[in-house]
């Protein structure tokens, strides 16, 4: 079994507009949607692994995002989005409307989104614990990227030939340029 | 010496017998030991020992003189007895853990041999058990629910267990985060080990049993080396075990007052010391470590060491380990156990100079023949190595395996019976096993030399071994299998030495070292560096050369990877990855994945069943050997060689921690029902019946199952016994029914057999009817809950069957009321005429409600009696109503109804499809719905509804049609 690495308790809003911000909303791409990157735009991959269903998650950044989506069921997928480049930071985690997870230890969740690539930054895994008041979580953010690279060869294969795939996640990994290097990635 | 001559006595034949050395059945062999925690009341009038089996577990009494069972603690299935000690000649301290909390416990010996379990009123646990204060411990007090720290007592017994700790004695001490003492008898002082996390260090302190401050001894920092204090030996000299200014772990004095190390009390010339002892008046007692991969213990006691040299003699190659004495030294539980013997218990008489053989740890292993090795010393270029080699007997593959221990740095292989090597060793397999380099108990700086020689220095002290393995004696073939760093340097073997491995097996290995440093945002990075660097070295650029993933290219031989998903400590990102280079080049590669089985620690020892055997037929298949004749085995062995085939489908067949792939299942079954493995046939049988895995044909289906029986499988002759019972397939025959029904309870008397037999007595002509007779096998209420897995299914079996009885028993007035008075006493039911209202019918789904966060609701969707199959729709067809009981509406009337559904498809053939009960409130909505799915056949349906009192209330009968689109 996996033990619970990090646990954070679960916050609750005191009210929906306690939580302010300008946030831009995203939606997750598509194979067939042809995004021009340019210079300053990056695709972001993230795998997401969750006990329970997730309302949002939020980044900081060169402009806050909120990566919300009907499709961040409890289970594993994955979320592709184009974001302008720079660092970003997962700050927040909602849960439903009244519960979220917020990040102090900003170091441990940061990513940079470079131009023209695909941006994997990891899994980020939360295991529920408990429930209602004395919830938690145990989250972590992991190198699976063979597992994300496997996903867009059969989801987003199309994504995958236009942009390189780029590890982003925490540390350093020569993986998929070693792919590139041995033609183990088409191009 | 002729004092000294010992009288053996063994009471039961142990383990080892002529029996003929062939596989050992995994079921038989990989299981949880049945006894253990043997120990000697003070007196030594009496023994206990725990007991724990499928459905039972049991603390046992035993009178030492006659070694017969006088009583039992039975300890319920939701309970575990975690540890026990005998206070005085009629208490024992129990700890018990219940929903994972450890619980204290006092068992009270009563005058007529009984025990009687009371828990401790308070929470907290037993630190000592004073011997010299007769009926006084030492007891820590939770300060409150659930909080880890404590208070300490000096209080009676009885006290503690009543939880009157007014009159007790408080040693009081200031520190509020202690959570674990050690009570020093010479000093009367307690300790304990404190850990700073800030500064990652350990502080080692004292404080008085009669109160006051904790006095720091000494503080151990992250990076410094082992400080294990043993014993006070005065009130400024503590005995500490340590490496500190020396190579191996020595027992060595250390003054507290001036913080110095002093004079060394005994180190071992080779190895690290593991363990010491004092007795109470300060004496050193034993010291021990690891001699050739065995635990061995010196004694410095006079009466001890004599008996060591005893046993040394009488048993040369046993080792013996005291396991406990009477207070006057007459009496000695004693304990051995080698690589090729699994453990046993023995008594020893002093005074009459007699061995008595008492328990086996694993009483079901008895008759079997197990495989020793041999403990083998390596030269490497400037040292010596310990390496174990088992050897086959019969069969004999000619293949050995070469297994290197995980860690690598710190682990030490052992050569205590090792049931994985059995396993492979009883299928003809020899095994070797290798302290390398970094391997723990030869000191530091053999430790050390390990670190950073990741498919180095360690391979290469394996293939050392090898090659001086080899120079004695010959192999056909060499494969390499290991786990964790294993799996790593099984792989490294094959790669550095591609001409000698013909396989390789990597189970939950690391093979991208790079990786580590950055698996993920806490468990890499800078924090972790130190941890990562004291076992791979410090990170270097030429990680890449020395991991499978990036030199994938230079592995020739075929290899099966093993991995779990969630395995955190060599994350399944490595063999995935590993997998990825290799698939992509086409090298011949299988997998095993698991879904939840961690760092290879499956939840039940099924797992091991099966992984073990897809390595078995890895190793056949890849080295083409040949499984043995099964003319030539035993029925034992037969049946070991076809478990391993039938767990690989299990495997496959039910989808629980692999992936399901039926068709694979249904191959292995019958790979396992070609060496007459009954379990298989009938696995077959159901297959061919449902058409899973295999196209449907009743007629092979019938003879599976047929065969299934001959081999003495219960449930092939229940299943037998169904169908000659139904006319199902076969042509109804109530004698062969009742012959198969009664051969399936004779071997397996369970619940499920019982109400299938029940039922047959209720619907036989007469005959064959006997009502009381089906009563009594029908009220699973009689049965035995224990076996609750079979009582379960068979409290739902009599849900699908009294429905069934209730519309055909075609039986007098008199005899249905039996039945009757059962069914009503069985439901509750409280009103047995009814009548239906409110009746709707058709095509129905369930609206949720989200807006008010009320439960789902059902809802109609067409009134007519034609249901068309549309796979979009999530739909259910069927009726529903409310009940009108005859008489008064009470509330809390219960109306118990039953209702079954048949099929007619489209060629005619009417058959049951389901039966069921249904109680509930008057008031209530009743629902007798079917879900619309693809997997319910075409046709007419008709439902009926009976009361208890054989009335049929109401039918109603639907078309289901595929949709047209």
């Amino acid at each position: 079994m996996r033990y619970i690495r990090f646990i954070v308790l679960l916050l609750v809003l005191s009210s929906i507009a306690a939580e302010v911000n300008s946030a831009t909303k995203v939606k997750p791409l598509t194979d067939s949607e042809q995004k021009l990157l340019g210079d300053n735009k990056g695709l972001l991959l993230i795998g997401l692994e969750t006990s329970r269903d997730l309302k949002s998650i939020h980044l900081s950044g060169p402009k806050n995002i909120i990566l919300t989506s009907e499709h961040i069921k409890s289970g594993s997928q994955y979320l592709l989005v184009d974001l302008k480049v720079g660092i970003y930071t997962i700050k927040k985690i909602r849960l439903d409307n009244v519960r979220y997870l917020k990040f102090k230890d900003t170091e441990n969740w940061n990513f940079s989104i470079k131009p023209g690539v695909i941006n994997y930054v990891g899994h980020f895994e939360l295991v529920q614990i408990g429930f209602f008041a004395s919830s938690g979580a145990a989250v972590e953010l992991v190198n699976r990227s063979s597992e994300a690279l496997q996903f867009l060869q059969l989801e987003y294969p199309s994504t995958l030939k236009r942009n390189r795939i780029k590890y982003a996640g925490p540390g350093e990994d020569d993986f998929f340029d070693f792919l590139y290097r041995k033609k183990m990635i088409a191009e | 010496m002729k004092n000294l001559k010992l009288v053996l006595i063994l009471l039961l034949c142990g383990y080892i017998n002529d029996a003929i050395s062939e596989p050992i059945d995994a079921q038989v062999l990989l299981t949880s030991p049945k006894h253990g925690m043997v120990k000697l009341s003070p007196t030594g009038e009496f023994i206990t020992a725990y007991y724990k089996n499928e459905g039972k577990q049991s603390l046992d009494l035993f009178d030492r003189k006659t070694k017969k069972l006088l009583s039992s603690i039975d300890v319920d299935h939701l309970l575990k007895l975690e540890n026990y000690v005998w206070l005085n000649q009629t208490q024992i301290y129990l700890t018990i853990r219940e929903l994972g909390k450890s619980k204290p416990a006092i068992g009270n010996l009563n005058p007529d041999n009984s025990i009687t379990v009371e828990f401790f009123e308070a929470q907290g646990f037993l630190v000592n058990q004073l011997p010299s204060q007769p009926n006084t411990i030492l007891f820590a007090k939770s300060r409150s629910r659930n909080a880890p720290y404590f208070d300490l007592f000096k209080i009676d017994i009885n006290a503690a267990v009543e939880g009157k700790f007014e009159h007790a004695i408080k040693i009081n001490h200031n520190s509020k985060k202690i959570t674990n003492y050690i009570y020093d008898e010479v000093t009367q002082r307690i300790l304990t080990a404190e850990y700073d996390e800030i500064n990652s260090r350990t502080i080692i302190k004292y404080v008085s049993v009669k109160g006051g401050k904790w006095k720091t001894i000494f503080t151990i920092n992250k990076s410094n080396y082992i400080f294990t204090p043993v014993s006070f030996l005065n009130d400024s000299t503590l005995a500490v075990l340590t490496n500190n200014g020396s190579d191996k772990v020595l027992l060595r004095k250390f003054d507290v007052i001036n913080n110095a190390f002093g004079e060394i009390i005994f180190q071992h010339p080779k190895y690290d010391l593991s363990s010491a002892g004092y007795l109470q008046n300060g004496e050193l007692h034993s010291v021990a470590y690891t001699e050739d991969g065995l635990l061995k213990k010196k004694y410095f006691v006079k009466a001890e060491r004599a008996l060591d040299l005893l046993l040394n003699r009488t048993f040369a190659v046993e080792t013996f380990y005291i396991g406990g004495k009477s207070v006057d030294s007459n009496y000695y539980i004693l304990f051995t156990d080698s690589s090729d013997n699994p453990g046993e218990y023995f008594i020893y008489d002093v005074n009459k100079k007699k061995i008595e053989r008492f328990l086996l740890v694993y009483p079901e292993l008895e008759g079997i023949r197990f495989y020793p090795s041999k403990a083998l010393k390596i030269k490497t270029n400037n040292t010596q190595i310990e390496a174990f080699l088992t050897l086959p007997k019969s069969p004999d593959h000619s293949t050995l395996l070469v297994m290197p221990h995980g860690g690598p740095i710190g682990v030490q292989e052992s050569d205590q019976f090792n049931k994985q090597i059995q396993y492979f060793a009883s299928r003809g397999f020899s095994v070797l096993r290798v302290n390398f380099h970094g391997s723990g108990g030869f000191g530091k700086a053999f430790l050390e030399r390990g670190v950073g020689q990741f498919g180095r220095l360690i391979e290469e002290d394996i293939t050392a071994a090898v090659n001086q393995v080899k120079s004695e004696y010959k192999f056909d073939h060499m494969c390499s299998i290991g786990s964790s760093y294993g799996g790593y340097s099984a792989v490294m073997l094959a790669i550095k030495h591609p001409d000698d491995y013909e396989c390789v097996i990597g189970a939950y290995g690391v093979y991208d070292i790079p990786l580590i440093f950055n698996i993920s945002n806490y468990r890499s990075g800078e924090s972790r560096k130190d941890l990562f660097e004291k076992v791979v070295g410090k990170f270097h650029d030429e990680f890449n050369q020395i991991s499978p993933v990036y030199i994938f290219d230079q592995l020739k031989a075929p290899i099966l990877l093993i991995a779990s998903h969630d395995d955190d400590v060599a994350d399944f990102e490595h063999t995935n990855r590993f997998q990825y280079v290799l698939d992509y080049s086409g090298h011949p590669v299988e997998k095993l994945y698991y879904y939840k089985s961690g760092h290879g620690a499956h939840s039940y020892w099924s797992g091991y069943w099966h992984q073990y055997a897809v390595v078995y037929d890895f190793l056949i298949r890849t080295l083409d050997l040949n499984i043995p004749d099964k003319d030539k085995l035993s029925e034992a062995s037969k049946n070991a060689i076809g478990n391993d085939y039938a767990s690989i489908a299990d495997g496959y067949y039910y989808d629980n921690n692999t992936g399901k792939d039926i068709f694979k299942a249904v191959s292995f079954y019958e790979k396992a029902a070609k060496l007459d493995n009954p379990r298989a046939f009938y696995n077959l049988g159901f297959s061919y019946y449902h058409g899973t895995g295999a196209e449907k044909d009743l007629e092979k289906s019938v003879g599976f199952y047929k065969k299934s029986a001959s081999l003495g499988f219960a449930p092939a002759y229940a299943e037998l016994g169904r169908m000659y019972m139904e006319g199902d397939h076969l042509e109804q025959d109530w004698a062969k029914a009742l012959h198969n029904l009664k051969a399936a309870i004779k071997i397996d008397d369970s619940s499920f057999n019982k109400t299938r037999l029940g039922k047959f007595y209720c619907l036989a002509p007469s005959e064959y009817l006997d009502i009381d007779s089906c009563i009594e096998l029908l009220d699973t209420a009689k049965h035995n809950k224990n076996l609750s897995k079979d009582w379960g299914s068979a409290k739902t079996y009599l849900d699908e069957i009294l429905p069934i009885i209730v519309a055909d028993a075609n039986v007098g007035a008199a005899e249905y009321n039996e039945i009757l008075e059962f069914a009503v006493k069985t439901y509750r039911a409280t009103k047995v005429k009814f009548k239906i209202k409110h009746l709707k019918s058709g095509t129905f789904h369930y609206q949720s409600n989200i807006t008010n966060n009320k439960r789902s609701e059902l809802e109609t969707v067409s009134e007519e009696s034609t249901v068309f199959i549309n796979a979009a729709a999530e739909r259910y067809f069927g009726i529903r109503f409310k009940v009108n009981p005859e008489g008064v509406d009470m509330i809390g009337d219960r109306v118990v109804a039953a209702a079954r559904w048949f099929i007619t498809s489209l060629d005619g053939h009417r058959q049951l499809y389901k039966s069921m009960m249904l109680a509930g409130s008057p008031s209530s909505q009743w629902n007798v719905i079917l879900e619309v799915n693809e997997e319910l056949p075409v046709g007419d349906w008709k439902l009926e509804v009976y009361s208890l009192d054989q009335q049929l209330v109401h039918k109603q009968e639907f078309k289901l049609v595929k949709s047209v689109d």
